[in-house]
């Protein structure tokens, strides 16, 4: 179920007045039928892949915290991990190795023998398997006990807020959650639906709309050139931003009005200074997940410096394999590893060259050179996430460096000036909100203000999602995921 | 949570009052939601002079009715254009004969209203400008009378009343129409729809605006023949009360009105039954024909009467005639009202 459809217009209030409603000791089981319900509502047959993971990891759980030997213990996580990465390595990567090998295969002389398989990707699939595995691996690590109510560890996969795209919730987030008694708390629901007010504005006015001028121009990188290619990577960065971004919010709205507290997965990401702070702003809930259990184990930075360099570039690569079977995802995760590896290499030379220049006395020039650099390295790379193949990707590249006046004027992708300058303030509504939320988060901000203001600023919005909403079957982009 | 109720409630209603501000801002005209339409009654203003008679309708008028053949065969005494507009059901249908005649200027004298039913709905359709721009809070409540009352099954009742409530909620809060008022406003104007000679007829096979889906359907009819036979059996078995029926009384209710005000400003209204339609169709409409007290009607839809209109070779798909079947079908029209007129006079 998409959360910008009438569906959900009706599911969300139903699920959360009948929640309220039932007695404590009946409402996880509510919610995970709601749960069960809005997951089905994709494709009903791929709730039995989510079953297989939560019953491997329910066990796994409790086999782990009773497992006294240390060795065993270990080898029982290996197991859950295995079961886990497996179930992804099937459905998600299987016909991406199975390419390259098909590639090997052909560059020997030889042919494949091993068939494709026929098989949809189960959506979300890479978000409640990592949720799954961010369990087992903290029991192993002994931060959380094992779950005995299996009704509640499978509302800790399920839960249908965060299910299919995230934030990756901790179990020590988590779990205590559905145990406590949650009443009606006017204040926490209105807070939620502001939430969920401003994702859905930044998804179905902005996102959305800029859909319109980034596919054509990455379905047929062929056909555009200079600014056209140039402008369609920018809107891409902000699309994809408030795509995700905007389904985050509607998730920690809708947890939110439910009593639910879920991670803040996005914080003005491309206020960013440099990559690694861009990294602590975008995608928290994935970024700390890959910090704490892959870049940590690695040795984190407590190795030897090209060590750490080799454990950053790496958590980086496997973060774009993460994210799609593609080489592109690959290059795009590298690109961000180099980005950072090279940052810290340079550190000490930038801030001498920063000194030379004098940029200390210019603090806000120097703070705009930083955040512009950080932006154009990271819509540099988005051109790699967001391109077919590696191709197209090389091809957008090139054509951006064709820059001809002719491809200048009110609407230089081709498409209507209506929706090309709607694009334009709405993205500058957003900065400019982002701008207010410099102090604090959005609730903390319209605290603030006075109730005139406050309901003056919900009515603009929830006129702009009417009037300037792009409704249809548009997914979110991370669902693919 | 009633407290949270009562403020959302307020801060829709104002949404929907600003909203309902900008939208008069615009000064619509009352067919803009409906681009056929549209076109129609622009061409429509600009000569009603020149006509006295009218055909309202759904797809089944505009593909059926040729107002050339029909003059000729009423030797004139009627000077017709076709109103007839596909995806449309018999509110709507309603709605714009209620404003033709409201803001007419030439002395209409023969208006002939298909007698259409209500449309369940879809999906696809809910949120389509057409569904909506033109309900008001009557229209909406007509038609869920309608439907309550209708011969549909329960389910399909219940899927009718929320396909057109939620266009109705989308209308009060001018829901996602503001780009079509922007396509409103930069649409040029498109005689396609007018048809040859501008009598707004326009039979399937000269379809100019979206071929495709109409050769979509006509393959899909070809296919399968057993449609065809299907339809002919609707329309006898209704007739013949081998299918339970009940009366929608809500619907006789307001056609009744509707041709009482249109005697009044001196028009003669002439029912259209027309001819396959689906089973529920009919068992909706039928009881309405037959219950109507003015005896302008005029029934070609029944099989066994007017078997050609089931055969293969006029038919276009599964529910319009082709050309030639609209000749026939015009033929039987004009015929029928030279034959009421002449026994009125």
């Amino acid at each position: 179920m998409l959360f910008n459809s009438l569906t959900f217009l009706i599911f969300f209030p139903l699920v959360t007045i009948i929640y309220f409603l039932l007695p404590h000791r009946a409402r996880w089981a509510w919610l995970l039928a709601a749960s069960c319900y809005f997951y089905m509502f994709f494709k009903a047959v791929y709730i039995l892949i989510l079953f297989f993971t939560i019953i491997i990891d329910y066990f796994a759980g409790i086999l782990l915290e009773n497992e006294k030997n240390a060795q065993r213990k270990k080898w029982w996580l290996i197991a859950s991990l295995i079961a886990n990465i497996g179930v992804l390595a099937v459905f998600k990567y299987f016909n991406f190795l199975n390419g390259n090998l098909s590639g090997l295969c052909t560059f020997f002389g030889s042919t494949n023998p091993i068939p494709y398989l026929s098989i949809l990707l189960p959506i979300g699939l890479s978000f409640h398997t990592f949720q799954a595995m961010s369990y087992t691996i903290e029991v192993y690590r002994g931060n959380q006990k094992a779950e005995r109510h299996f009704g509640i560890y499978a509302l800790y996969v399920m839960f249908y807020p965060q299910l299919v795209a995230g934030p990756i919730e901790r179990p020590q987030n988590m779990l205590h959650q559905f145990y406590e008694k949650h009443v009606f708390d006017y204040a926490r629901v209105v807070e939620g639906l502001r939430l969920m007010l401003w994702g859905m504005f930044k998804k179905v006015v902005i996102a959305d709309r800029l859909t319109l001028f980034v596919d054509p121009v990455y379905n047929h990188p062929n056909e555009y050139h200079g600014f056209q290619t140039i402008l369609a990577t920018i809107f891409f960065s902000f699309q994809i931003f408030c795509d995700f971004s905007g389904y985050s919010d509607i998730a920690l709205g809708s947890a939110k009005v439910m009593g639910f507290d879920l991670m803040v997965n996005f914080n003005r990401p491309y206020f960013s200074k440099s990559i690694s702070e861009f990294w602590k702003r975008w995608h928290i809930s994935l970024s700390t997940w890959f910090r704490d259990y892959l870049y940590i184990s690695l040795g984190g930075n407590r190795v030897s410096k090209p060590r750490t360099y080799f454990n950053q570039f790496i958590t980086f690569m496997i973060s774009g394999l993460w994210h799609g079977a593609n080489w592109t995802f690959v290059i795009w995760g590298s690109l961000h590893g180099a980005y950072l590896v090279f940052g810290e290499f340079t550190k000490k030379f930038r801030g001498k060259l920063g000194a030379r220049l004098g940029l200390g006395h210019f603090p806000l020039l120097n703070k705009l050179v930083q955040v512009s650099s950080t932006f154009v390295l990271a819509t540099f790379a988005w051109i790699f996430f967001r391109a077919a193949s590696f191709t197209d990707a090389i091809t957008i590249i090139k054509n951006s460096l064709q820059i001809s006046k002719t491809q200048l004027g009110m609407h230089i992708l081709g498409t209507d000036a209506y929706n090309f300058v709607l694009c334009f303030i709405f993205i500058g509504i957003m900065e400019m909100v982002h701008w207010f939320l410099r102090k604090g988060d959005l609730n903390f901000v319209l605290n603030q203000l006075t109730l005139f203001t406050r309901w003056t600023i919900y009515i603009l919005f929830v006129l702009f999602v009417i009037n300037f909403g792009m409704f249809g079957d548009h997914q979110f982009i991370y669902f693919q995921f | 949570m009633i407290k949270l109720g009562i403020k959302i409630a307020i801060l829709l209603s104002l949404v929907g009052v600003i909203n309902g501000a900008v939208f008069q801002f615009f000064q619509l005209p009352f067919s803009w939601g409906n681009s056929s339409f549209y076109n129609k009654e622009m061409y429509w203003r600009k000569s009603q002079t020149q006509y006295n008679t009218i055909f309202v309708g759904t797809s089944r008028t505009f593909r059926q009715i040729n107002p050339v053949l029909f003059d000729s065969i009423t030797n004139h005494e009627t000077q017709s254009f076709n109103f007839g507009v596909i995806g449309i059901s018999a509110a709507q249908v309603y709605y714009y004969l209620d404003k033709i005649i409201g803001t007419r200027e030439a002395h209409l004298k023969y208006v002939f209203l298909e007698l259409a039913d209500f449309d369940i709905g879809s999906t696809e359709n809910m949120h389509t400008i057409n569904e909506k721009y033109w309900l008001s809070l009557s229209d909406w409540w007509f038609t869920i009378k309608c439907i309550v009352q209708s011969n549909y099954g329960f389910r399909e009742r219940i899927k009718g009343l929320f396909f057109n409530t939620i266009p109705f909620i989308e209308q009060l809060l001018k829901f996602d129409m503001l780009k079509d008022v922007w396509q409103f406003k930069i649409a040029a104007p498109n005689s396609l729809v007018l048809g040859e000679n501008s009598t707004g007829f326009v039979p399937a096979e000269e379809e100019k605006m979206n071929p495709e889906a109409l050769l979509e359907k006509r393959n899909a009819f070809l296919k399968d023949t057993s449609i065809n036979e299907t339809r002919s059996r609707y329309s006898t078995n209704v007739f013949n009360k081998t299918v339970r029926t009940k009366l929608v009384s809500a619907h006789l209710i307001k056609l009744t009105s509707l041709i009482s005000r249109l005697h009044k400003m001196g028009i003669e209204v002439f029912v259209l039954l027309p001819p396959r339609m689906r089973e529920v169709q009919y068992a909706n409409t039928i009881p309405i024909f037959e219950n109507i007290a003015s005896p302008q009607k005029i029934n070609l839809a029944q099989g066994i009467q007017v078997p050609e209109f089931y055969e293969m070779r006029y038919s276009f798909d599964a529910g319009h005639l082709n050309k030639e079947g609209a000749e026939i079908f015009t033929r039987k029209l004009a015929t029928a009202f030279v034959k009421l007129k002449s026994k009125n006079d």
